[in-house]
């Protein structure tokens, strides 16, 4: 409540310390206004003007207690104007429990109006944040008893305008495409169909988008880092949404519209989830054709006669990933031709197969070459020791594989840990 | 948020359309005539205004009396509390009369001017018009 003081800019804040003492008397007058106006609301509970005139009180109190930056008073003034605000809009009668805490606003105001300096003792302030808590409570209970007992469709768009969810003219559209179609279907259906959105089709719209620029990282200025943290966001506000999810569908169960909008909320995030780490995907193709240029100049100068194949060149992988492997892969295909080369004769011609695919969101880059070279030299040879170290901070590991066809060495990426 | 700036000072009328521009859309009328207008227009269009900055000096009719009027046509349209426009009255000067009118006359704020943007998006977060 010590934060909630409203908000005074310096200078008004200067002049208005000089009329204290006559906010305090208006107060007071707008206080005795306030009786006539319960005493009224009392003997007609479900006339909604005298709720409308005492709105307007408690709003003018409110206002002034902005001016006097007094915490309590405004904390105090402004939740009973939304009790009473809740109380015109949702109640069919003013309870007398209602109009009791009314009461007893207006009386902790008099007290306050008639004795500046009360607030700041502990007893009055704590008797007065139990009673702002009670009609908050009060406020809770008539939103809750309106909502159960709502079942008018009409009635539960007035709600989603009030809260700020939707704006009429889409609560209207909403309801008469409803009418049109199906009367037996729920408020709401309509919308959250139309507002689902559909992750493949745009990532498909990105896929086809990098063939045709042939630019494959270019396509956005956005980094991998932002990229990353945006995912991150996205994990984070994913948990978030299951967590209110699962709250909504215990409270409310499954067939409830708040349920349905947060398993709404739930599939989007997931769904662009999705979409920002196609975005941060590359394909192969790109790191392919860096590492064959590397070692097109390494193989000319040490006149090796060296032949590399590719196959998957379209495999996807994260970009950072794409550029980080480069060297590894080449160093590692530099050494399987040095090997090569000293098993066999210069002249002779390597043939070295790099081959990518994606198994069950698993990465794999094999290496391989027919020439009868011994697995265990490579295992203990120290160059290959660095680059396993290499692509196991790439979050990678190597597989070795000697048969009498050849050497194959596997790269294996598990795709990073995602939403879906 | 769409708002309604009503002032009749250049600067300040861009300023402060400067300062709400970022938020949704913004008109401006120079006098109060043309505000109450282009208020009930809107109102008529169903495409209401959820924030109307009045200053207190306008020709033709003072913010006092434009926030008087829209207050009438709301109760008129059966428009009450928060389902209306939030009003914002802005002053070169204050007196203590004419606060404590504009509060009876149900505005939301008063803002002494010149004043600093921040200030402003205080006001508009704590009568929930932009999330903080």
């Amino acid at each position: 409540m010590d934060g909630d003081r409203g908000n005074v800019s310096p200078g008004l804040a200067e002049i208005v310390n000089t009329y204290q003492a006559d906010f305090w008397g208006e107060i007071v007058n707008l206080l005795d206004q306030m009786n006539l106006c319960m005493v009224n609301l009392e003997a007609e509970p479900g006339n909604k003007s005298h709720l409308v005139a005492l709105c307007q009180l408690f709003h003018t109190i409110t206002g002034l207690s902005t001016l006097l930056q007094d915490a309590v008073c405004h904390g105090l003034s402004k939740a009973t104007e939304e009790l009473v605000e809740a109380s015109r809009k949702y109640g069919s009668n003013a309870e007398l429990s209602t109009i009791n805490q009314f009461i007893q606003s207006s009386g902790f105001l008099r007290r306050m109006a008639l004795n500046p300096g009360i607030s700041d003792e502990p007893r009055f302030f704590g008797e007065v944040s139990q009673h702002i808590q009670a009609m908050k409570q009060s406020q809770m209970d008539l939103l809750m008893m309106v909502r159960q007992t709502l079942e008018k469709e009409v009635r539960i768009g007035e709600i989603l305008i009030h809260d700020g969810t939707m704006a009429k003219n889409d609560v209207d559209d909403v309801l008469d495409k409803q009418k049109k179609s199906m009367g037996s279907m729920k408020f709401g259906e309509i919308l959250l169909k139309e507002k689902r959105v559909d992750a493949t089709d745009i990532i498909q719209a990105i896929r086809k988008q990098r063939i045709r620029s042939a630019s494959p990282g270019c396509l956005l200025a956005i980094s991998n880092e932002q990229i990353r943290l945006l995912r991150e966001l996205i994990k984070n506000l994913y948990a978030t949404g299951q967590s209110v999810h699962t709250d909504a569908l215990l409270r409310f169960g499954s067939k409830d519209q708040f349920s349905a909008r947060t398993a709404t909320l739930v599939h989007d995030l997931a769904a662009l989830e999705l979409v920002l780490a196609a975005l941060g995907r590359v394909p192969l193709s790109l790191a392919f054709s860096k590492l064959k240029q590397t070692l097109g100049s390494l193989f000319e100068e040490s006149r090796q006669f060296v032949r590399i194949d590719t196959t998957g060149d379209d495999t996807e992988v994260e970009k950072d990933i794409a550029d980080r492997m480069v060297q590894p892969m080449a160093e590692l295909v530099a050494l399987i031709a040095a090997h090569d080369r000293e098993l066999n004769s210069e002249e002779v011609l390597s043939l070295i197969e790099l081959a990518a695919a994606n198994e069950k969101g698993v990465l794999a880059i094999e290496i391989a070459t027919d020439s009868r070279q011994e697995a265990s030299k490579y295992i203990h040879h120290q160059k290959y020791e660095q680059i396993a170290g290499i692509i196991t901070q790439l979050g990678g590991k190597m597989v070795v594989d000697d048969s009498k066809q050849g050497i194959r060495i596997r790269i294996l990426f598990s795709a990073r840990e995602g939403i879906v | 948020m769409k708002a309604l700036i009503a002032e009749d000072d250049f600067i300040n009328r861009r300023v402060m359309q400067l300062f709400l521009s970022g938020y949704g859309k913004c008109d401006v009328a120079d006098n109060g005539k043309t505000a109450l207008m282009m208020y009930q227009d809107a109102q008529t269009d169903k495409k209401p205004y959820s924030l109307v900055c009045l200053d207190t000096g306008l020709p033709e009719l003072d913010g006092q009396t434009v926030l008087k009027e829209i207050r009438r046509f709301e109760k008129d349209k059966a428009i009450f509390g928060k389902d209306g426009a939030r009003v914002m009255m802005l002053a070169s000067d204050v007196r203590k009369d004419l606060l404590i009118e504009a509060f009876r006359a149900q505005c939301d704020g008063f803002m002494l001017k010149p004043f600093r943007k921040r200030e402003l998006v205080a006001f508009l977060e704590e009568q929930g018009l932009i999330e903080g």
